[in-house]
């Protein structure tokens, strides 16, 4: 699935009223299918562009497009097209249609797995599918483990499971959908590096499988450097423009 | 994973907190179907419209309810006691010209008395009437029978009914069984009967728990068992009334009560005037029990006759006064027998008959209508002996009056519980909402909706509720199996706790609506979970 970003802007307004530009990025794509690391420093805004892009948080401005043809929408009446091309922009939508939006179409991975405790990893992964509209896939589920070698560990709680056990499963409820576009918020930024090669490849192996656009955020630069393509929050940010006092 | 899935799986990670809501829940249902189950039975029970009879015709003492309650449910003590000539005359099937004519008015009447006990069962004495046998032949009557509750008959399960007058007794269905009788066999010694547990003696009144029981002499022979009738009934013997005339600590109560009528203290009548006394009171000096005459010379104290001779018929546990000089002892009768049998071997007391005595008379009218208002209005304004009541009224009153009205109050409270419940899942699940608040947000980071979030949080609360409400609803009726056990053991009659109305379930809505309610402010805290915020929240 392919994104566009246009004239997007975000700002948090700080605990003394002052206002604080996160992101400014005047314009930037991605290419259905394609894999891409985002870096930049801690607290440069890349969680914020991630759930801009995720329809967590709206924009403050701008756009964020979504390719049409191959995108899943369920709900009754889609938002107005913009583009006979690019039909969706995300940022205009309403936040309960951004939720829908992203159930069908986004798998995000967290810095920290974000499992839910009262729940097996087959659980969490079913989790997964619980807000699409359709019903659980439940050998799909089974596969995503087996994918990412927990088929042993299918009941287990994440209690149960080690830190790196538990990202893998974080990675297979990514999945769960299908998605067209995965976000990975440093996946692997709380392993050890043998755990984060390993998670690594997982999700790349996975998203090719599926055939999802990967965003994958880092601020380690062999991480990216795997990746195909890596492009700096900085840089996207009006070419640096905002300076980096600014950045939280 | 649908929804419901969620929801319990959340449920059961919060188990202790979960389940200590569900108990404050179903504490409150319980409590609340336990009164709704005492509201309902106990109209059923004491709210009873459709008795076989109209009119229980009783002393014009105490209240009218007293002698309802005592009749009906054998509650509360006998007001005291009427003369047995007038159950003759309400019961006459022939015109007695000296006498007032019930006949048109009365279709059945059936002698009632009380006083003695039976291991703290009552002892009622009546007639073969009350079984449908005509005393004075012995067969079932032809037409009309006496029926307890509306179309219900009193029926024999084994045995037969007793004699008129011979000391044989028909048992209710539940003393015949717990009390482990057997029926009388001829063919057995009277000792062997006694091993079989075929044969009782009566204990005067109701002793209390350290009181020494006053056992009478005569010995019932069991020769019948009832069917249940599911009424207080079930827990009583009931014996011929004449036999009761033929105990002789029965006696002096019986002639004092005769004497004080006639305008005497029995304790102070002076020798000379005694004879002149008795035939005043409508006994025959002549053949006056000799026992009787000496106690009645032999009283000193003026004060010791007349309260143990209003007591003597009654439920009271005061022993009868005994024969001057005679220190009276556990089954020690005056051993003087107080009666003679005739050719038949049937009772012949020597208590003589004008000084016989009953508790009441249950009426049977020959209509609802006038016939029985007839009746009331005559015992009410003509007859001062006795008064007629009617049990119907006076329970459909006593409801009204008393039950009613502090189920009310119960029924107030018990809702004042649940709502206390529903608070307590307000209380509770939005501690949890508190604490659960990044769960909520990766659930809304997976794609559900606030929305979605809301309905997780209500229908957490509302299942809460529902679980509780349907335990609270068993435990309810477990209650109302207590109370039925209860009012066994005191009326002999129990409730039906098993069935549920539609208020119940009414009420249950209302809780799972009060519980859904109560989730909807963590719910709407949940609502304003701020994604973002809440997954860096590490």
């Amino acid at each position: 699935m392919a994104i566009i970003i246009e004239e997007l802007k975000k700002v948090f307004t700080g605990p003394d009223g002052s206002v604080v530009p996160v992101i400014d990025i005047p314009c930037f794509r991605l290419e259905a299918g394609a894999h891409v690391a985002l870096i930049g420093t801690s607290g440069s805004g890349k969680t914020t562009l991630l759930h801009l892009i995720a329809g967590i948080l709206a924009p403050d401005s701008g756009r964020i497009l979504f390719d049409a043809a191959p995108l899943a929408w369920a709900s009754d009446s889609p938002p107005q097209a913009l583009d006979p091309r690019l039909a969706l922009d995300i940022a205009a939508l309403s936040e309960a249609d951004r939720d829908v939006f992203r159930g069908q179409n986004i798998g995000y991975i967290f810095q920290t797995h974000h499992l839910l405790g009262g729940f097996t990893a087959l659980e969490n992964v079913l989790l997964g599918m619980s807000f699409t509209g359709r019903p659980p896939d439940r050998p799909w589920a089974r596969h995503l483990l087996a994918q990412v070698g927990l088929e042993a560990r299918l009941d287990f709680r994440p209690q149960k499971l080690s830190l790196g056990q538990q990202q893998r499963v974080a990675v297979a409820r990514a999945l769960a959908n299908r998605p067209k576009l995965v976000l990975a918020d440093e996946p692997t930024g709380a392993l050890d590096e043998a755990n984060a090669q390993q998670v690594l490849q997982l999700i790349l192996r996975l998203c090719t499988e599926v055939k999802a656009s990967l965003v994958l955020v880092t601020h380690d630069m062999a991480i990216a450097g795997q990746l195909p393509r890596v492009v700096s929050l900085a840089d996207l940010n009006h070419a640096g423009r905002l300076s980096q006092k600014a950045m939280v | 994973m649908n929804l419901f899935q969620i929801i319990i799986k959340q449920m059961r990670q919060r188990a202790l907190s979960t389940w200590l809501t569900t108990i404050s829940v179903l504490l409150g249902v319980a409590l609340a179907v336990g009164v709704m189950i005492l509201r309902r039975e106990s109209q059923a029970l004491f709210g009873m419209k459709d008795f076989g009879y109209e009119l229980i015709i009783g002393p014009p003492k105490g209240s009218p309810l007293q002698l309802t309650l005592n009749t009906v449910y054998h509650l509360d003590v006998s007001p005291g006691n009427i003369p047995y000539s007038l159950y003759e005359d309400l019961a006459a099937k022939t015109p007695d010209p000296s006498r007032f004519d019930y006949r048109p008015l009365v279709k059945i009447a059936v002698p009632f008395m009380v006083g003695d006990s039976y291991n703290g069962r009552r002892i009622v004495g009546t007639s073969p009437e009350m079984f449908g046998i005509d005393s004075a032949t012995g067969n079932p009557i032809d037409g009309d029978h006496f029926e307890y509750q509306l179309d219900k008959r009193y029926e024999l399960a084994q045995g037969h009914v007793f004699h008129r007058a011979k000391f044989e007794a028909v048992l209710g269905s539940d003393a015949f069984a717990k009390e482990h009788f057997a029926l009388y066999d001829d063919k057995l010694s009277e000792g062997e009967n006694e091993k079989r547990h075929a044969v009782f003696q009566a204990t005067h009144g109701f002793p209390g728990p350290n009181d020494k029981p006053d056992i009478h002499k005569p010995k019932w022979h069991v020769v019948g068992a009832l069917k249940p009738t599911h009424t207080a009934n079930d827990r009583v013997l009931f014996v011929p009334v004449i036999s009761l005339y033929a105990i002789a600590e029965h006696e002096p109560g019986m002639i004092d009560q005769a004497l004080i009528r006639a305008g005497f203290d029995p304790a102070s009548i002076p020798p000379e005037g005694l004879d002149e006394a008795l035939r005043k009171a409508g006994f025959d000096p002549g053949t006056f029990p000799q026992l009787e005459r000496r106690r009645l010379l032999h009283l000193k104290k003026p004060s010791a006759a007349s309260k143990p001779a209003e007591d003597l018929l009654h439920d009271a546990a005061v022993p009868p006064v005994p024969a001057a000089g005679v220190d009276k002892k556990e089954g020690d009768d005056d051993d003087e027998p107080a009666y003679t049998l005739d050719g038949e071997g049937a009772i012949v007391p020597d208590l003589p008959r004008d000084a016989w005595e009953i508790s009441a008379v249950l009426v049977k009218a020959r209509g609802q209508g006038y016939q029985a208002e007839a009746l009331k209005y005559r015992f009410r304004v003509a007859n001062v002996e006795a008064t007629a009541v009617s049990p119907a009224e006076q329970m459909r009153d006593f409801f009204a009056t008393f039950f009613k009205p502090t189920t009310h109050v119960m029924l107030i409270i018990s809702l004042l519980v649940s709502i206390v419940a529903g608070v307590a899942i307000l209380v509770s699940i939005y501690n949890s909402v508190s604490a659960r608040l990044r769960e909520i947000a990766i659930l809304r980071a997976l794609g559900a909706t606030r929305r979605r979030i809301v309905l997780i949080i209500c229908l957490e609360a509302a299942a809460i509720g529902l679980v509780g409400g349907l335990i609270g609803m068993a435990l309810g009726h477990a209650t109302g199996a207590v109370e039925s056990y209860y009012f066994n053991l005191r009326m002999g009659q129990g409730i039906d706790w098993w069935s549920s109305d539609a208020y119940e379930w009414l009420y249950l809505l209302i809780v799972v609506g009060i519980a859904t309610l109560a989730g909807l402010v963590p719910a709407l805290k949940a609502y304003r979970v701020p994604v973002a915020t809440n997954l860096a929240a590490d």
